[in-house]
């Protein structure tokens, strides 16, 4: 009974409080194009009181009566400040302007959420435009390999997309287009990514306490958000280069209601090269074949965005991006014979969203969506001859085709009820559908007497699983200077009659010293239930994703983190973190096992363990004004140990994972010197990835006449260290002002150079073997050299861009 | 100046090679010991050193000047080297209950040993076997051959495994006895009697028979679905069978075909009147002991990663102290199974 009187008497209060306080909420847009601007700051100086928008432009802030003078602050844009009385309910839509990047410094850096004075953290907001910025491989921006700059994030092999955050995994990064998980983000085998910077609006990286509302990875979240369509105004751009070209268009559909952006990249290598063949066929008339062969990758997105009133959006968002490999070759007509041969290989995902926005009151907004996204990959390859004279006709076909299917449905709900509370809740239910590879072979002849057909197939049944997780998190202000996001999140995997669950606690606090130094700490439990096969060098589009099953059990990683916020008002912002991270159920192929090794189940191909990986890390960034860039140190070390019986590696010690390196450092910084020139550079040092290599060899048990096989040694697993990797980037721009179909528009000219002084990074060692003739013993003598490879020398590159 | 930098460029873009030292751990040569201790069989001990991999391989390894020692159940003897095998022995023979250590030293490459058990052969008893003719359906839901002419499925029962974990070798050779019934074509004796192999395969869904609930793939006969002439060999430990220490193998089988020396099988004639058939499967189960058994585990991995870009590499695990190769250690029983 005392209990219940407690519990009434404090309810009695909180609403007391309440009646003397009013909700202001609404959007805040960018004056000119209307596009909501996510983790934009609401900050009120009377009550000290403050909020950010979340992933749809929405805020909502509870304050006490009175006059308030509200704050708004963009990276970039210009702030504002707003004050009037507040007596009720306000409905108050913000816009702020861009701020001319020649102006003076008027804004502070970070967001409020992950900067100084945030809980969160161990996470970092990159402004496509700083992406944009960051000289690339071909001269091809990339929200990936930008992110492979961040402290803490490594890329994999030199030129690829790959991220291993905090000693995990690739398939450990839940990546997120629109909130949609996207499962290959690789082009061109990892040299670009998916992710096409015109369409982008934001991108952030999540490394450790990760908020309740995301869950499904160990590692790390990549949350990409496309750009919603300029609602007034219609405009774009076109750059082509020497890989691709893009064009991205936006602009309302209904003046102030309705909006797309549309983004449509391709590479052309593969037009250039049938050109050539189409050339040498017609002018070569000897040639009596016809031939086509190519490379081409492309990502189209498209995005709608409906405003029905101030309390309803409707978005609906696609994305379809494949690679293409394909070769055709047919002899002409002749009265003899026809020959035939085909291939075509392809794979990329596709990926659809609809999501409704509905402010259900002054402190609830609701986020309702229905998802689809898909991986798949298919090669086709078949050959066939007729022999006219014989009658005689074969054909074979080939196919191997492998996939993941997900749909979704989603609701998302954020709760303002007190200044002291701001709450996410929701769930999401997902069904998979996996696809594992599945490989047919199909023959057929027939001459004047008999036909047949023969057929082979080999594979393993499609896979459905059902996922489904609900989470609660508040952000939660207990003093002015203790803050604390408290979340927890309940997740269950059925597949296959198995089912599995997790409950994951998650927090990340911040304890205010300074207006403008925190320290902050976080913890973070998280669970995947699907793994990627794959080896860790190279990204294949042959990579498998699988559930978990009874044999292969779930992935778990406990991370703590701590560090050091502050802020150089007006300058940068610097951040120095340290972490913990163990990981248990981690997946590697077993010894001598890999995914082309065919007839065997996946599930014995692979050994399961565990990993542990700590690290120091340091960041100063600066996303604002003329000058910009930030510059990351890394030290980490990262170890696996695979000892359960039948499943060991390197003898059940422990090993250095491949991609543990102890230094990582980079410093990208972009100079915007007038309004025609800006220059980029980023320069990187790395130390070099571990491998195994055979440092001895001997004789096997085996014998024959001729010779013994030989056995390799190695004294341990990744016992080889490669050469530290260092390389400088540099990008120009020139901007001059055109007019484009009567258009005030701007040309874009770009000079990339990519490894600038040539410096010759490791990519591969192998050893190689020659001979010389030695004249003074009239014979051959051989020699072993360790050889190692390099990738990229000194690539310039060129791209011409017209905005409009 | 067109010509300097058009070298310059050629020479920037091309030389993306360099040699480089190789600095880590691991540089040093060392003793390597194959030896064999089979029941019934001499043990032999074959002594030479491992060469770094960046030194040319032209000198033989084989160490003729080492101090080799065999000690069988404690009785230490020296062992004497044969140059026609390049190997180590005393003479004696191992037999199967004997603690078997072997040792060798050497002035540049250091001391190495290793010692086992020679295993107890354990046997099998066939417990069933039956054949179906394939009405080329689906063998295994998804997965049909059209070239499989019958299905015989075998169940073996280990014979005399105790509670420990045992480790085997089973190898299975298929055979055809075709005898002639007739006079020959040709007015002389022709062929009376051919032992010809069979093209056969053990499917890779082997399963335990009994016992398990689940259907296990626990075996790895190393061919998977391939069709093969001669001996199919495989690993397993007891391990991963049930109390009821009982096997069952689906074997593939693809009519006989007559393997001429001269490039050209023909198929076995499907004629009972002209000829007749006796099919028979000789099985051979070594049992081995858990040194061996994790040996040539890890070195079929090994030759199997070297045939494959993108496998793991593989370390082979021997059971020499101080130095590297393996003891190997096994007893063998033969059956032979007709149908």
């Amino acid at each position: 009974m005392r209990k219940i009187i407690s519990v009434i008497c404090i309810l009695s209060i909180a609403a007391r409080c309440l009646a003397d306080s009013h909700t202001i909420r609404g959007y805040v847009h960018d004056h000119q194009s209307q596009e909501t601007l996510i983790g934009a700051t609401i900050y009120e100086t009377g009550s000290s009181m403050g909020t950010i928008t979340n992933e749809y432009g929405f805020y909502s802030i509870t304050l006490p009566d009175g006059n308030v003078t509200i704050n708004t602050g963009y990276v970039g844009y210009t702030p504002r400040s707003i004050s009037f009385f507040l007596s009720a309910d306000t409905l108050l839509n913000i816009e702020l302007s861009e701020v001319s990047e020649l102006s003076e410094v008027t804004i502070t850096g970070n967001r409020l959420d992950l900067g100084v004075q945030g809980a969160q953290m161990s996470a970092v907001d990159l402004p496509i435009e700083q992406i944009k910025a960051v000289p690339a491989l071909f001269g091809e921006s990339d929200v990936l390999k930008a992110l492979q700059l961040l402290p803490g994030v490594q890329g994999g092999t030199e030129g690829t997309a790959g991220l291993f955050v905090r000693g995990g995994n690739p398939d450990e990064n839940l990546l997120l287009i629109d909130g949609v998980p996207v499962y290959n983000v690789n082009h061109m085998f990892g040299l670009f990514s998916t992710f096409n910077p015109d369409a982008i609006k934001n991108v952030t990286l999540y490394k450790g306490s990760f908020p309740a509302h995301y869950c499904g990875r160990l590692s790390s979240i990549v949350d990409v958000r496309m750009k919603d369509g300029d609602m007034h105004n219609y405009h774009g751009n076109a750059s082509i280069g020497l890989i691709s070209s893009k064009i991205n268009l936006e602009g309302p559909i209904a003046d102030g209601k309705t909006s797309f952006n549309v983004s449509l990249r391709r590479t052309y290598s593969d037009l250039i090269l049938n050109s050539a063949i189409f050339l040498a066929e017609k002018l070569n008339r000897e040639i009596d074949e016809n031939t086509s062969m190519g490379y081409y990758f492309y990502d189209l997105n498209v995005k709608l965005n409906h405003r029905f009133n101030d309390r309803d959006r409707l978005y609906a968002s696609w994305y379809s991006g494949d690679d293409d490999v394909y070769f055709t070759y047919k002899t002409r007509d002749s009265y003899l014979s026809k020959d035939k041969a085909k291939l075509g290989w392809r794979w990329g995902n596709t990926i659809a969203a609809v999501r409704w926005n509905h402010v259900i009151g002054p402190r609830l907004f609701m986020d309702l969506s229905a998802n689809y996204t898909q991986y798949r990959h298919r090669m086709n390859l078949g050959i066939s001859s007729e022999d006219k004279q014989y009658k005689e006709i074969m054909s074979e076909k080939l196919t191997m085709k492998s996939g993941i299917f997900d749909e979704t449905l989603r609701a998302d709900f954020h709760y303002s009820p007190t200044p002291q509370h701001d709450i996410r809740f929701g769930g999401y239910a997902t069904h998979h559908m996996f696809r594992p590879d599945v490989t047919s072979l199909k023959e057929n002849y027939s001459d004047q007497d008999t036909t047949y057909t023969n057929g082979l197939k080999i594979g393993q049944k499609q896979i459905n699983a059902m996922e489904l997780q609900s989470y609660f998190e508040d952000n939660l202000t207990i003093t002015d200077y203790l803050k604390a996001d408290l979340g927890l999140s309940y997740s269950l995997f059925h597949v296959n009659g198995h089912t599995y669950n997790s409950l994951e606690p998650r927090i990340s606090s911040r304890l205010l010293i300074t207006d403008n130094l925190s320290f902050k700490a976080g913890y973070a439990y998280m669970t995947q239930y699907i793994h990627l096969l794959s080896n860790n060098s190279i990204s294949l589009p042959t990579d498998l994703w699988v559930p978990v099953t009874d044999k292969i059990k779930p992935e778990h990683s406990h991370q703590f983190a701590s560090g050091i916020f502050y802020e150089i008002k007006n300058v940068a912002d610097l951040s120095l973190e340290g972490y913990y991270k163990t990981e248990t159920n981690l997946l590697e192929y077993k010894e001598g096992a890999s995914y082309l090794s065919t007839g065997t189940d996946w599930q014995d191909k692979v050994a399961m363990g565990r990993g542990w990986s700590y690290g120091l890390e340091f960041m100063a960034q600066r996303s604002f004004g003329r000058f910009n860039g930030w510059v990351s140190y890394t030290w980490s070390h990262t170890q696996r140990q695979f000892d359960r019986p039948g499943m060991v590696l390197n003898g059940g010690k422990a090993f250095n994972a491949k991609y543990d390196r102890r230094h990582d450092f980079s410093i990208t910084g972009s100079y915007r010197f007038n309004d025609h020139f800006d220059m980029s550079a980023t320069w990187i040092y790395a130390t070099g990835n571990c491998g195994s290599l055979y440092t001895q060899y001997y004789d096997s048990h085996k014998e024959s006449y001729y010779s013994t096989p030989q056995i390799g040694y190695f004294t341990e697993r990744n016992n080889f260290r490669l050469n530290p990797y260092h390389r400088l980037d540099l990008g120009m721009n020139w901007h001059k002002p055109i007019q484009f179909f009567n258009r005030d528009a701007d040309r874009t000219l770009n000079l990339s150079i990519y490894n600038a002084y040539n410096n010759k990074n490791p990519f591969l060692v192998y050893t190689y073997e020659d001979s010389y003739w030695d004249s003074s013993t009239n014979s051959a003598l051989y020699y072993r050299r360790l050889r190692q490879l390099t990738l990229f020398p000194i690539l310039p590159t060129i791209s011409y861009t017209i905005s409009f | 100046m067109k010509r300097y930098i058009v070298a310059t460029l050629i020479t920037v873009m091309t030389a993306c090679t360099v040699d480089i030292p190789y600095t880590g751990p691991g540089t040093s040569p060392m003793m390597v010991l194959n030896a064999y201790s089979n029941d019934g069989d001499t043990v032999w001990v074959k002594a030479s050193h491992s060469v770094f991999f960046l030194d040319p391989d032209t000198a033989s390894k084989n160490l003729p000047d080492a101090n080799v020692t065999i000690e069988i159940d404690g009785v230490e003897r020296t062992a004497t080297y044969y140059p026609h095998r390049k190997a180590y022995t005393d003479g004696r023979v191992a037999q199967s209950g004997n603690h078997v250590r072997v040792s060798a030293s050497h002035a540049k490459y250091g001391n190495a040993y290793a010692e086992d058990y020679v295993p107890i052969p354990d046997s099998i008893c066939v417990m069933s076997s039956t054949a179906k003719v394939n009405d080329k359906k689906d063998y295994d839901e998804n997965y049909f051959m059209d070239t499989t002419d019958s299905i015989w499925t075998l169940t073996v029962s280990l014979q005399g495994a105790s509670a420990d974990a045992h480790y085997y070798k089973m190898t299975i050779i298929a055979t055809t006895e075709i005898t002639y019934l007739k006079d020959d074509r040709w007015g002389s004796p022709y062929w009376n009697t051919i032992y010809d192999a069979i093209r056969y395969s053990i499917h890779d869904n082997t399963r335990i028979a009994l016992g398990l609930t689940d259907t296990e793939d626990i075996i790895d006969n190393g061919f998977e679905t391939e069709y093969e002439y001669g001996a199919i060999s495989f690993m397993f430990s007891d391990q991963m069978l049930n109390d009821n220490k009982e096997l069952s193998f689906d074997i593939c089988m693809q009519k006989g075909y007559h393997e001429y020396p001269y490039g050209f099988d023909e198929p076995v004639e499907n004629d009972t009147t002209e000829y007749q058939y006796n099919y028979f499967f000789d099985i051979e189960l070594t049992t081995i002991t858990e040194a061996t058994y994790q040996y040539l585990k890890s070195y079929d991995d090994f030759e199997e990663s070297e045939w494959s870009l993108f496998s793991e590499p593989v370390q082979v695990v021997g059971n020499v102290n101080g130095g590297l190769g393996v003891l190997t250690s096994s007893a063998t029983h033969y059956t032979k199974v007709k149908y």
